[in-house]
C-alpha cells in the first residue's frame, strides 16, 4: 500500500511540473494581455531543443542556461510581430496561428523528425530513493526552477514599478489607460516576459521530456486548460489547476486507464461548469 | 440587394466545377462541405465567441450517418439528412446551453473541451464507432436511386448557398444587431432588453447544424469518416477559415475562405515543408489585409 501511495505520488508530482511549466508563461503572458497566444507551445518546445542541443556541447546545466539566454532575443521579436500585425483580438489569433504553423515548419527544417531530449544527460545527476522507490534528481531540479520562476514572477508582480502596472492592467485595462499607463507597452513587454518564462520551462522540461514535431500543439492544450481551471490573474491559481489536473489524471492512469485522454477534458468540463471564470477567479463578472 | 446574389454566386461557380473534370467536382465538394463547418465558426465569431470545438458537430453529421448506415443499412439522404440535423443540433444545444455562462478563454476550451470527450468516446468505444479507423460512409440514394457524384454537387451546392441566403437574413435581421451588440458589449446588449443567453443558445445550435450538413458532405465525398472530425486540430482550421471569412466584406465569404484555405493547404503538400508554406501564406493574407484595412 506504501509503495502504491509512493508512485501514486511520484507519478502525481512528474505530471503536475510538467503542466505546470507548460502553463507558467502563458498564464503570465495571457494575465496582462489578453492575447491569446497559440504560438505559446511553439517557444516552449524551441526551449526544449535549444537545450537539448546546447546540452551536449557544453554539460547540462550551461546549456539549459544557454537557451533560456538565446530565447531572450524571441520576445522582443514576438513584441514586434504581434505589434505590426494585430490590433484586434482576432487578428492576434491569426497571427500566432500562423506564428505555430511557421515554428513546426523551422523546426523540421532545422531540427529534422528527431527526438531531442537532455533526458540521458539527466540520468548522470542520479537519483535519490523515497520509501524504496527510485526518485531521478532531474525532477528535483526541474522543481527548483520552477520555484524559483514562480518566486521571480511573484517578486516582479508584487515589489516593482512595472509588475504595478502589469497588474492594474490585468485587473482593468480601460482604468489603467485612464490613469495613464501605456496599456500597449506594457501588455507587450508582459508577452515577451511570458515567452522568456515559457522558452526557460522548455529548456528546463527537456531534462524529462523528448521534444519532436507536433509536440507545440498539445502542450498549447495543456496550458490552456491549467490557465482556464485556474482563472486568470493569479499565479497561485495556475498552480493549484496543475495540481488538480494532475491528480485527476494520475488517478485515471492508476483506476481507469481508457479514461486518461479525457481526464483533463472532464476537470475542465467539470470546473467551468461549477465556476465559469476558473476556481481563482478574481473578478467574476460580465464584460 | 447585392448581398442576395451570393446563393446564386455560389450555385454558379459549383455548376462551372462540375464542368471542370472530376478532380474540380470532387474539390468542389470537398470545398462547399468544408465551408459549411466554416460558416458555424464564423457564426459564434460574429459574437466574439472563439469555438475551438465546432469539429465535434462536423464529426457528428458524419458518424450519424454512418451509423445510421452500419446499424439500420440505410444510405437513404432524407434518413442521413435529418440523422445529422438532430445529432449536430442536439450537440449545439449542449454545447451552448454548458456554454452559456462561459465567454473569451474560458468559452473556448470549454467547447474544445466537450469536442475532446466526444473524440474520446468515439476513439475508445471502439466496437460501436470503429475506433481510430473510424466508419465507412456509402453513397447516398434518394428514393432508391444513387446519386452519384453530379447529385452530391447539387446538395453541397444547395445547402451551401441556403446557408448564404441564411447569413443574408442573420446580418441584417435583430438578431445580427445583437451579435454585434453581444461581441462589443455584452452587458450594454443585456441592459438594452436583448436576451443574451437565448441568441447565444440559438445561434450555437444553428452553427452546429451548419457544421454537421459540413461533415455529412465531406463523409460522402471521401466515403469516410474518422474520429479526426472532432479532434480540436480541426476545429483550429475550421476557426482559421471563419477568422478569414470575418475579415471578407461578403455574405459568400464563408465559402471564399474554405476555398482559399483547402487550396493553400493542398498547394503547400508539394513542399517538403507544408506548415511553414501555410503559415507564411497566411501571414501574408493578414499583411495583405492589415494594409488595405489601415485602421
Amino acid at each position: 500500500m506504501a509503495g502504491f501511495a509512493i508512485s501514486f505520488l511520484i507519478s502525481f508530482y512528474v505530471f503536475f511540473l510538467n503542466i505546470l511549466m507548460t502553463s507558467l508563461g502563458m498564464a503570465f503572458t495571457y494575465g496582462v494581455t489578453r492575447i491569446l497566444n497559440l504560438a505559446q507551445g511553439t517557444f516552449f518546445v524551441l526551449g526544449g531543443y535549444l537545450a537539448s542541443v546546447f546540452a551536449w556541447q557544453i554539460g547540462l546545466a550551461f546549456g539549459i542556461a544557454a537557451a533560456a539566454a538565446a530565447s531572450l532575443a524571441f520576445g522582443p521579436l514576438f513584441y514586434l510581430y504581434v505589434k505590426a500585425l494585430g490590433r484586434t483580438e482576432l487578428e492576434q489569433l491569426f497571427a500566432t496561428y500562423a506564428l505555430l504553423l511557421i515554428g513546426e515548419g523551422l523546426f523540421k527544417l532545422v531540427f529534422g523528425n528527431g527526438d531531442y531530449t537532455t533526458a540521458s544527460l539527466a540520468d548522470g545527476l542520479g537519483s535519490v530513493e523515497v520509501l524504496g522507490q527510485q526518485v531521478p534528481y532531474s525532477y528535483l531540479w526541474g522543481g527548483a526552477v520552477a520555484a524559483a520562476l514562480l518566486a521571480l514572477m511573484y517578486l516582479l508582480l508584487a515589489r516593482t514599478r512595472a509588475g504595478l502596472y502589469m497588474r492594474a492592467v490585468r485587473d482593468d485595462a480601460e482604468m489603467a489607460s485612464a490613469l495613464g499607463i501605456n496599456v500597449r507597452e506594457v501588455g507587450l513587454s508582459a508577452s515577451a516576459l511570458g515567452i522568456l518564462i515559457t522558452a526557460a520551462s522548455g529548456a528546463a522540461s527537456s531534462m524529462w521530456q523528448a521534444f519532436t514535431l507536433g509536440l507545440s500543439g498539445q502542450i498549447l492544450v495543456y496550458a490552456f486548460a491549467s490557465l482556464v481551471v485556474g482563472g486568470i490573474g493569479d499565479l497561485l491559481g495556475v498552480v493549484a489547476a496543475s495540481a488538480v489536473i494532475s491528480a485527476v489524471r494520475t488517478a485515471a492512469v492508476f483506476l481507469y486507464p481508457q479514461l486518461e485522454l479525457v481526464a483533463i477534458y472532464l476537470v475542465v468540463i467539470a470546473v467551468l461548469l461549477t465556476r465559469p471564470s476558473g476556481l481563482f477567479a478574481r473578478h467574476a463578472r460580465l464584460a | 440587394m447585392r448581398g442576395w446574389l451570393s446563393p446564386i454566386a455560389i450555385i454558379t461557380a459549383a455548376t462551372a466545377a462540375y464542368f471542370g473534370g472530376p478532380f474540380l467536382r470532387f474539390a468542389a465538394v470537398y470545398i462547399l462541405g468544408w465551408s459549411l463547418a466554416v460558416f458555424g465558426a464564423w457564426l459564434l465569431l460574429r459574437y466574439g465567441l472563439v469555438n475551438f470545438g465546432i469539429g465535434a458537430s462536423y464529426a457528428l453529421g458524419a458518424y450519424a450517418a454512418g451509423l445510421m448506415y452500419r446499424y439500420l443499412h440505410t444510405a437513404d439522404l432524407a434518413v442521413h439528412l435529418l440523422a445529422a440535423v438532430g445529432a449536430a443540433g442536439a450537440w449545439g444545444a449542449l454545447n451552448g446551453a454548458v456554454g452559456i455562462k462561459t465567454r473569451g478563454i474560458y468559452y473556448s476550451l470549454l467547447s474544445l473541451s466537450l469536442s475532446m470527450v466526444l473524440y474520446g468516446v468515439l476513439v475508445k468505444f471502439y466496437t460501436v464507432t470503429g475506433g481510430s479507423d473510424g466508419l465507412y460512409m456509402p453513397d447516398p440514394r434518394l428514393l432508391g436511386v444513387r446519386i452519384g457524384t453530379a447529385g452530391l454537387l447539387a446538395l453541397a451546392a444547395l445547402l451551401a448557398a441556403a446557408w448564404a441566403a441564411l447569413g443574408e437574413v442573420f446580418g441584417r435581421s435583430y438578431a445580427g444587431h445583437v451579435a454585434a451588440g453581444i461581441k462589443i458589449n455584452e452587458l450594454r446588449t443585456s441592459a438594452l432588453g436583448a436576451d443574451v443567453g437565448r441568441h447565444i443558445l440559438i445561434s450555437s445550435v444553428l452553427a452546429s447544424i451548419a457544421a454537421g450538413l459540413g461533415g455529412l458532405i465531406v463523409g460522402y465525398s471521401t466515403s469516410h469518416v474518422s474520429p479526426d472530425f472532432a479532434y480540436w486540430v480541426t476545429s483550429g482550421k475550421m476557426v482559421v477559415g471563419g477568422l478569414i471569412a470575418s475579415f471578407l466584406p461578403w455574405t459568400w465569404g464563408f465559402v471564399a475562405s474554405a476555398a482559399l484555405y483547402q487550396a493553400v493547404e493542398l498547394y503547400s503538400l508539394q513542399f517538403a515543408y507544408p506548415e511553414l508554406v501555410v503559415g507564411g501564406l497566411l501571414l501574408a493574407i493578414l499583411a495583405a489585409w492589415r494594409l488595405y484595412y489601415r485602421r
